[in-house]
């Protein structure tokens, strides 16, 4: 029988390229049968939140947002999927999406404008119940 | 759902990691004992795919690298 392996993620930024590094993990992982919990803190959570993934700035060489149109362009040649696609992946293969209650209080952060694939708002506890099980932990 | 019963999908001009996530959904989709057939260009793929079929617990039925493309056959089990 195959072993069942676990990952965590806790994604505390919010720019493009680090939340899709953390997207691409969380997918490829849960395609492989690794069962994944992702934490979205302080600007992380900004990436959960109905359009926030796609106003997500790089974190190196956005130069005003010219870097990211220049880096959407080769993607887009390149058939490498989006940031909001891979987020959507990651909720239909059953990823567990955890956002921050903490963060959500103290940046006013209605549970309305968070997109469908969040379905569950937690704290410390919740993922470091997560993430004592698992094999794998990832910090973005 | 009959048994055998092939499933066919294209990740061709797909990049990493489409082709493994597009395999596990139609996975995810299929009945047990039906195959599926994944028809793909990505290079890398044609090694994560039978890994990620390995450590999921399918079968892998055959590999057909006919160099630009690829054809993967699997058997859900479960």
């Amino acid at each position: 029988m195959v072993e069942k392996k676990t990952m965590t993620i806790l994604l505390h930024s919010g720019e493009m390229d680090k939340a899709f590094a953390a997207f691409i993990l969380a997918t490829g992982a849960a395609a492989k049968g690794i069962q994944t919990t992702m934490f979205f803190t302080f600007w992380g959570l900004k990436v959960v939140q109905k359009g926030g993934a796609q106003s997500a700035k790089l974190s190196n060489m956005n130069m005003g947002g010219l870097g990211k149109m220049m880096i959407k362009r080769m993607m887009k040649k390149k058939n490498v999927a989006s940031l909001q696609e891979l987020i959507k992946d990651a909720g239909e293969l059953g990823v567990r999406l955890v956002a921050c209650e903490m963060t959500m209080d103290l940046m006013n952060v209605p549970k309305e404008s968070l997109i469908p694939e969040v379905k569950e708002i937690g704290g410390v506890g919740t993922f470091l119940d997560a993430a004592a099980q698992s094999d794998i932990h990832f910090v973005f | 759902m009959g048994n055998d019963e092939e499933i066919k999908i294209s990740t061709l001009g797909m990049n990493c990691p489409k082709p493994l996530i597009e395999t596990r959904k139609a996975l995810n989709k299929m009945q047990p004992n039906q195959i599926l057939v994944v028809e793909g260009d990505h290079r890398v793929s044609l090694v994560e795919i039978p890994q990620a079929i390995k450590d999921t617990g399918h079968e892998l039925l055959s590999i057909d690298d006919q160099g630009t493309k690829w054809v993967i056959k699997i058997r859900k089990v479960k």
